[in-house]
């Protein structure tokens, strides 16, 4: 049995539980154990304003999964995006590094050179499912379904960093959702960004990215946006939500977890699908 | 009279003191809402909430004895400190019922009380011993844990030491009574019709040798004789009311400490002074109750049953419209019910952030202490709490631990909403206003300044490292960084409403105009996609430069004064 080290990240015990709830369902179906440790921030959102403090936190995230010696798994694609980039950034030998060592061994921790892996929730469905994979646990596809696909930034690019799929033509989310039995379809800005880094710093801004990025999926007839990410969820689905049309017509966003949970027969209450904010129709003629 | 006096004026100040309290959580406005909840409209909402909670009276219950009585969420953080506060809280209950109001309650209640008698005297002794031993674990935790030490506030420790100050001023004078001769004297004269005779002499050998009392004069020698008919006379005058000294432990334990100075401590008179100082400090923590962190005895458990009646507050996505009342006298009681205990602190998802930016006023103790003396606060204060806000992830663990059962999370957000009111706007936007707009206003004509030297700052990020190793000599300025950029892509007329392309900052940064690039709006707006960088076919690290562009904005607004002004622009 696979056993992993949660890192749900800041987001989700507020904003998404669902994210949580879902991830933690659809694993529990797939037989692969979450071990809860009380990590700290991941350190993203505050990258802008000290890349020491964020990589520190990021750092310390890591020596304490390497404590249990578990690989830690993330819904989360910023917090994945950013503990790759920690690990990148503690291989190395340079001043900052250094420091960063220093204090994570005033506390007794360290990263160890051959430490843990760090995996996103889609690469450990895609790839960390014990045979006969995901494929053989679904009971209930999704025949008929249209999903677009949202990539998310993080897990993506830097793609030398992160390792996540191949940054120009990435397949990882298609594939999973062609295992629960739905169509996806393509549209041109798939990968890019869903605009919620600039929220609240620059809303104008955000709000066009989002919009652009969603109008181009209406473009290509989906039924629903699926993403990965909480922020994604946040920016599509909430954010959406409050807009008041600013970003167009409602399209739901629904969680990779949503979606994948339904097809293993989980029930839409454990998948938390009445807490998004934009009401998944579609969906719903699969409960 | 001094007695008197003190007990009424503290008696006078803890009422006055709590109806005010009571007022403050019917009154006081926490965070700005739209429509002001006045204090008949918070009065019918804790009265509907209690309708409420008695339709559910498991989750009352529930709260009443698990989490007020028993103290449970104390015990779930950690069985140690549970044991501590257990000792502390039940031993001054049992105090404070048996011994300070040993008149109404050990007197009228227990059977054959005198407060000198087995098994009381050595009850109250153990109380006391008790209530110290708490009182050093939570003196030891303060000092030793670095997070608790971190958020340990004047407050805290002041409050400690006055309870230990009761505790050990009561051990204190009943040591000296022990070894008393004027108490001996006091209480043969009122306790029994022994007169000045060989009878009072053998009793007088016998209290000595026994129980340590100390005379200024000469005894005879304590033989077999003398020691049976003081025994005897003891047997005859005290013991029905008054047990062996050893009794009271602790206090005899003392009691040879101070045996040897026994005729300095009588000069002094150290038996009144020290029952001034214990009643006089019982007084104070008395008349301080409603003013200062002591005030968590009444102000936790009603946290407390809120919580278990209204829950914590939950996202919507939606913006609220106005505050409901219930949150209204919630957050007002919220803020005086914390106990000081850092565990939330303890938790703090970004506590480690904190040790590097921000500091300890990022930690929701100190943060929330902070909201309540926010109209007191001075702009530099202002400053550092508003870097503080912006570390926050609302992860909402500090709520999820606390055992006081404040909803933190909400408290957060009424924060944010007062600072908005004081005018005080998120750092990002501050240092991305002062940078930009300075550079639009002053044109390009100032001399550009280059960046402090590498190797000069502690922490030498990748923007000190790129200038010293000149990782942009690869850029070719194919612009392919600026053309898979969404940012650009949204504008028709980009590098004016931009400022500088992304090609053009890392073509400035190559130049070393770092006060150029750090100006240009795409620094700010920059949206960390990292199509830039993935796409550069030199591999020059776009974002992660823009990153550390904002870093270095960041850091000339250390200070919280705007950037224009400190160079004299």
């Amino acid at each position: 049995m696979m056993t992993f080290a949660y890192f749900p990240g800041c987001k989700i015990p507020y904003f998404v539980p669902q994210y949580g709830d879902a991830t933690q369902a659809v694993l529990g179906r797939l037989g692969i154990e979450l071990k809860e440790i009380e990590f700290g921030c991941c350190g993203y959102p505050v990258r802008d304003r000290d890349g020491m403090a964020s990589l520190y936190s990021a750092a310390r995230n890591l020596a304490l999964a390497d404590q249990a010696r578990l690989d830690i798994m993330t819904p989360c694609k910023c917090c994945f995006g950013q503990l790759k980039k920690a690990q990148e950034f503690m291989a190395r030998d340079n001043r900052p590094a250094q420091e960063v060592r220093k204090m994570l061994a005033a506390e007794g921790l360290a990263c160890s050179p051959d430490g843990i892996q760090v995996r996103h929730l889609m690469q450990v469905l895609d790839q960390d499912v014990a045979d006969p994979g995901l494929a053989g646990a679904v009971t209930r596809p999704l025949d008929g379904l249209h999903v677009a696909v949202h990539y998310g930034c993080h897990a993506l690019r830097p793609s030398r960093t992160t390792g996540f799929d191949d940054p120009a033509n990435p397949t990882m989310f298609e594939r999973l959702i062609i295992l629960s039995g739905a169509d996806v379809l393509d549209y041109p800005l798939r990968l890019e960004c869903c605009g919620n880094p600039l929220w609240s710093k620059n809303q104008e801004l955000s709000l066009t990215l989002s919009r652009r990025k969603l109008d181009s999926v209406r473009s290509s007839g989906a039924q629903l946006l699926a993403c990965a990410c909480s922020y994604c969820q946040i920016q599509l689905d909430q954010v959406q939500a409050q807009a008041d049309g600013l970003l167009g017509p409602p399209l739901p966003t629904v969680l990779l977890p949503q979606v994948v949970g339904l097809a293993l027969g989980c029930s839409p209450a454990e998948l938390g699908i009445a807490q998004n904010q934009l009401r998944p129709l579609a969906l719903e003629e699969f409960f | 009279m001094l007695f008197d006096l003190s007990l009424i004026i503290s008696m006078v100040s803890v009422s006055v003191g709590l109806l005010w309290r009571v007022w403050t959580w019917l009154s006081r406005e926490v965070g700005t809402a739209e429509h002001a909840v006045g204090p008949l409209a918070r009065l019918g909402a804790v009265g509907a909430g209690l309708l409420g909670g008695l339709k559910r009276p498991g989750r009352l219950a529930k709260a009443l004895f698990w989490d007020v009585l028993f103290q449970g969420r104390v015990l779930q953080e950690s069985p140690g400190r549970w044991l501590a506060h257990q000792a502390v809280f039940w031993g001054f209950v049992a105090l404070i019922l048996f011994h300070a109001l040993e008149d109404y309650v050990s007197e009228a209640f227990l059977p054959e009380y005198y407060s000198t008698a087995y098994p009381y005297a050595m009850l109250r002794d153990m109380l006391g011993l008790l209530v110290l031993l708490g009182l050093v674990v939570f003196a030891c935790r303060r000092w030793l844990n670095p997070v608790v030490r971190r958020v340990t506030r004047r407050g805290d420790v002041l409050i400690l030491i006055l309870l230990a100050v009761i505790i050990l001023s009561g051990f204190a004078l009943k040591a000296t009574k022990i070894i008393s001769q004027e108490r001996f004297n006091q209480m043969v004269a009122e306790n029994s019709a022994l007169e000045a005779g060989p009878e009072l002499s053998a009793l007088e050998v016998f209290w000595h040798e026994r129980f340590g009392v100390v005379f200024d004069h000469d005894l005879p020698a304590p033989d077999d004789q003398i020691m049976a008919r003081g025994r005897q006379a003891n047997q005859d005058s005290c013991a029905d009311c008054h047990s062996q000294s050893q009794a009271a432990f602790s206090s005899h334990a003392l009691s040879w400490v101070l045996a040897p100075m026994a005729s300095g401590l009588r000069r002094l008179k150290a038996d009144h002074w020290l029952w001034v100082v214990h009643f006089m400090a019982c007084f104070l923590a008395l008349a301080l109750l409603p003013f200062s962190k002591l005030l968590h005895i009444a102000a936790t458990p009603l946290s407390l049953l809120a919580d278990a009646v209204l829950g914590r507050s939950r996202y919507t996505g939606q913006p609220e419209a106005e505050l409901p009342p219930a949150r209204a006298v919630r957050r007002a009681l919220d803020l005086t019910a914390c106990t000081g205990c850092a565990t939330c602190s303890q938790h703090c998802a970004v506590l480690a952030a904190s040790r590097v930016t921000a500091g300890d006023l990022a930690l929701p103790s100190l943060k929330l202490a902070a909201l309540g003396d926010l109209a007191k606060a001075s702009p530099q204060e202002l400053c550092s709490l508003r870097e503080a806000i912006d570390l926050c992830t609302r992860c909402q663990r500090c709520t999820r631990v606390c055992p006081a059962g404040i909803d933190l999370q909400d408290l957060w957000s009424a924060l944010d909403d007062e600072m908005k009111a004081l005018g005080n706007e998120p750092a990002f936007t501050v240092v991305r206003r002062d940078l930009v707009n300075n550079q639009k206003a002053n044109g390009d004509g100032r001399p550009p300044r280059a960046l402090t030297v590498p190797g000069q700052t502690q922490d030498m990020g990748v923007l000190e490292m790129a200038l010293q190793h000149g990782y942009f000599r690869y850029c070719f300025q194919c612009q392919t960084c600026s053309n898979v950029c969404p940012v650009v892509a949204c504008f028709e007329h980009a590098s004016h409403e931009l400022g500088l392309l992304p090609h053009q900052i890392m073509y400035s940064l190559e130049l070393g105009l770092v006060d150029q690039a750090v100006a240009a709006a795409m620094v700010w707006d920059c949206s960390t996609c990292y199509q830039c960088q993935e796409h550069c076919p030199q591999r020059v690290p776009v974002a992660d430069l823009l990153y550390e562009l904002r870093n270095h904005g960041f850091r000339l607004h250390a200070d919280c004064a705007p950037v224009a002004e400190k160079e004299g622009r």
